[in-house]
């Protein structure tokens, strides 16, 4: 019986394992996609990404012996990288590490080269701040040759990996993947230009384009970008499309969204995109005693700040804005309906701690970092929240919820990483609404944003994530992962 | 449960022995479910991982982690509950912190409807203390759903510590929760 099982569970832990490598089991991977230009050359266009040395738990994994130093595999795919370097802040001695591979030792820290390499004896400090190391890619000026883009689709001129495992002994304790997307990001040639009126700001818009292209193809999700003009190349009637549409995300300007526009099937159509000043939310927020916490207006002020930025850098197009903040008085009765505010509605609105058709965040002893109720105006937030929970709830709100969907919640969706806001349980902060996300924040007919009234316009009906009955690509709804190069 | 930590969990269940999901009362009480290879530790870390980052934790991770088992998850979970998360963790999180701190101060000077309440120190300490109680507070409730052998000392010793209130509410009631039948 156990040879059976020894065999049955050789046999599984090998399919497992083919089927997701090590790397890929991890969620902690990081998507990057830019746009290539000769200016990225420059390194400093390239993020340096942050990476802490050490285990990811505190005892490095179940049964593993306590560490004092670590050894990194890295391996460094793409043929656009020349080199990558490492430099370390923190490590016990510096002096011990030691390099193998397609790595070499420099006075600032480590060039490793592209192929596999070994760190050795990264030496952790016994107390104190663990250890922190950048890595920063340098391309290859070679490469440019290969990046000419010419053309009107997209495409990918390079993926760049950075996979490093960090180990103890034979055991991966933590592990980091970043995967750069090269795209040409083509720019089409002069023919027809959807041009923005009304702009508030000087970004770079997204412009989303679904529609009949000149070779009398249906073109689905097309992303383009200007700050006020936006060449779209030849784009002609809906003839027998799906779809046809405009859609522009810009910073500090509600997203505007042309249904069938004026589109001719000669060159020379500019279409014009109104656009206006974010939608407002008016945000209600009622103030309860947080266990630890008397007075929790700091927080909430700090947290209407972040979820205006968050919401703001990603070009979702919707401001927050504060309409009114109240003590929630601290009898236990009524301290018990906001504890269980997600069932006591009636109850709080007589009590006038509800403002009905408008967003309410609550603030009070609850054990959860946050929850969006059944009616999606109603958003709690506990005391161990984090700095991005009352973003990630307002999402809910604005439509990415369903018990049956895994409530709009991003994993397991290709294309999504940690950094999602809507992403749930890993460590990383979140920073990032994709372009299908605020896509369906804007249109979607179950957002708070259309149900409440701030917004007039075109409505979908897209579905929180991607599924058997809801597969992508789907010409009425972006994909959800679809998304703009940043910045 | 996400299908991937499905498949790490249903490999790492039947390569340690365990036939039935939840801690019989009979078994033996140390490492009935012994982790023998470097993989399997790695998938017992990420489900791990998953219970004590998870914030609404509606992916089944408190389930996984009992199908898991006590002698893989509780050292971890003791540990945490005791010491708080890994340093690499902290220091990961604080960097991200202090790094974003002066553009919320941007976001706020250049929009009059947010304001700041915090400065970046204030700021830092607020949420990385958020992130210690969180991860502490899902090791106490961890510890009460495993019901393993050495959850009870565990608490005991936490108990002790100058913990936070809403930590210290999550250790009580995990406590009580042995103190059930």
């Amino acid at each position: 019986m156990h040879f059976l099982r020894s065999r049955w569970v050789g046999f599984l832990l090998a399919a497992t394992w083919l089927i997701v490598s090590p790397a890929d089991a991890s969620p902690r991977t990081y998507i990057k996609s830019i746009c290539w230009s000769p200016e990225i050359l420059e390194v400093d266009l390239l993020e340096v990404f942050t990476l802490p040395v050490g285990c990811e738990l505190i005892d490095c994994c179940p049964g593993c012996p306590a560490a004092d130093a670590l050894d990194w595999r890295i391996r460094i795919g793409g043929k656009s990288v020349e080199a990558a370097t490492l430099s370390f802040e923190g490590l016990a001695d510096p002096a011990a590490l030691k390099v193998e591979g397609a790595a070499g030792l420099t006075p600032d820290g480590v060039t490793l080269m592209r192929g596999r390499s070994q760190l050795l004896n990264l030496t952790l400090p016994e107390e104190g701040r663990a250890p922190l190391a950048g890595l920063r890619l340098r391309l290859d000026p070679d490469f440019l040759g290969h990046a000419a883009g010419s053309g009107r689709r997209d495409e990918t001129l390079d993926v760049v990996e950075v996979s490093i495992e960090q180990m103890l002994g034979s055991v991966a304790v933590n592990e980091f993947l970043l995967r750069y997307r090269l795209k040409s990001c083509a720019v089409p040639e002069p023919c027809d230009v959807v041009k923005q009126q009304g702009k508030q700001g000087a970004d770079d818009s997204v412009v989303l384009l679904d529609g009949r292209d000149g070779a009398d193809v249906c073109v689905n999700d097309e992303v383009r970008r200007g700050v006020i003009s936006t060449l779209v190349g030849n784009v002609k009637t809906k003839g027998s499309c799906t779809s046809s549409i405009v859609g522009v995300f810009s910073r500090d300007n509600a997203m505007a969204m042309l249904e069938d526009p004026p589109w001719t099937d000669t060159c020379g159509d500019e279409v014009a995109a109104a656009l206006g000043p974010a939608w407002e939310m008016p945000v209600n927020l009622w103030l309860g005693k947080m266990i630890f916490v008397p007075d929790p207006g700091p927080i909430a002020t700090q947290d209407l700040l972040a979820v205006n930025a968050l919401y703001d850098e990603n070009k979702v197009g919707i401001a927050f804005v504060e309409k009114q903040r109240k003590q929630i008085p601290t009898d236990p009765g009524t301290l018990a309906k906001v504890a269980f505010a997600c069932q006591g509605l009636g109850e709080l609105e007589s009590a006038g701690l509800y403002v009905k058709d408008q967003l309410n965040v609550y603030y009070g002893p609850v054990t959860i970092t946050g929850q969006s109720c059944d009616d999606r105006n109603m958003v709690l937030v506990g005391p161990a929240a984090n700095n991005t929970t009352l973003a990630h709830e307002l999402g809910h709100a604005l439509s990415l919820h369903g018990a049956e969907l895994e409530w709009g919640h991003s994993n397991d969706v290709p294309g999504m990483t940690p950094a999602n806001i809507m992403w749930v349980g890993d460590s990383k902060i979140r920073t990032h609404f994709s372009l299908g996300q605020a896509f369906r924040f804007n249109v979607n007919k179950l957002s708070m944003l259309n149900k409440n009234g701030p917004r007039q316009g075109p409505e979908r009906d897209c579905p929180p994530k991607p599924s058997e009955t809801a597969p992508e690509p789907d010409f009425e709804c972006p994909g959800l992962a679809l998304d703009w190069s940043r910045p | 449960m996400s299908l991937l930590t499905a498949a790490l969990l249903a490999a790492l269940l039947a390569a340690c022995g365990g036939d039935t999901p939840v801690e019989e009362p009979e078994a033996p009480p140390a490492a009935r479910r012994r982790v023998t290879t470097p993989e399997q530790q790695v998938a017992a870390r990420h489900v791990i991982a998953a219970w004590l980052q998870c914030e609404e934790c509606v992916d089944a991770e408190l389930d996984t982690l009992v199908q898991l088992g006590a002698p893989l998850a509780e050292p971890t979970l003791v540990a945490t509950l005791l010491g708080g998360p890994s340093p690499a963790a902290l220091a990961m999180r604080e960097h991200e912190l202090r790094a974003r701190h002066p553009e919320l101060v941007e976001f706020a000077r250049t929009h009059s409807h947010v304001s700041i309440s915090m400065d970046r120190d204030q700021y830092v300490a607020a949420y990385l203390a958020n992130f210690v109680a969180l991860q502490r507070i899902r090791s106490a409730q961890g510890l009460a759903a495993l019901r393993g052998a050495g959850a009870v000392q565990a608490l005991r010793k936490a108990q002790v510590l100058d913990l936070r209130q809403d930590v210290r509410e999550a250790v009580d009631e995990a406590m009580k929760q042995f103190a059930s039948p």
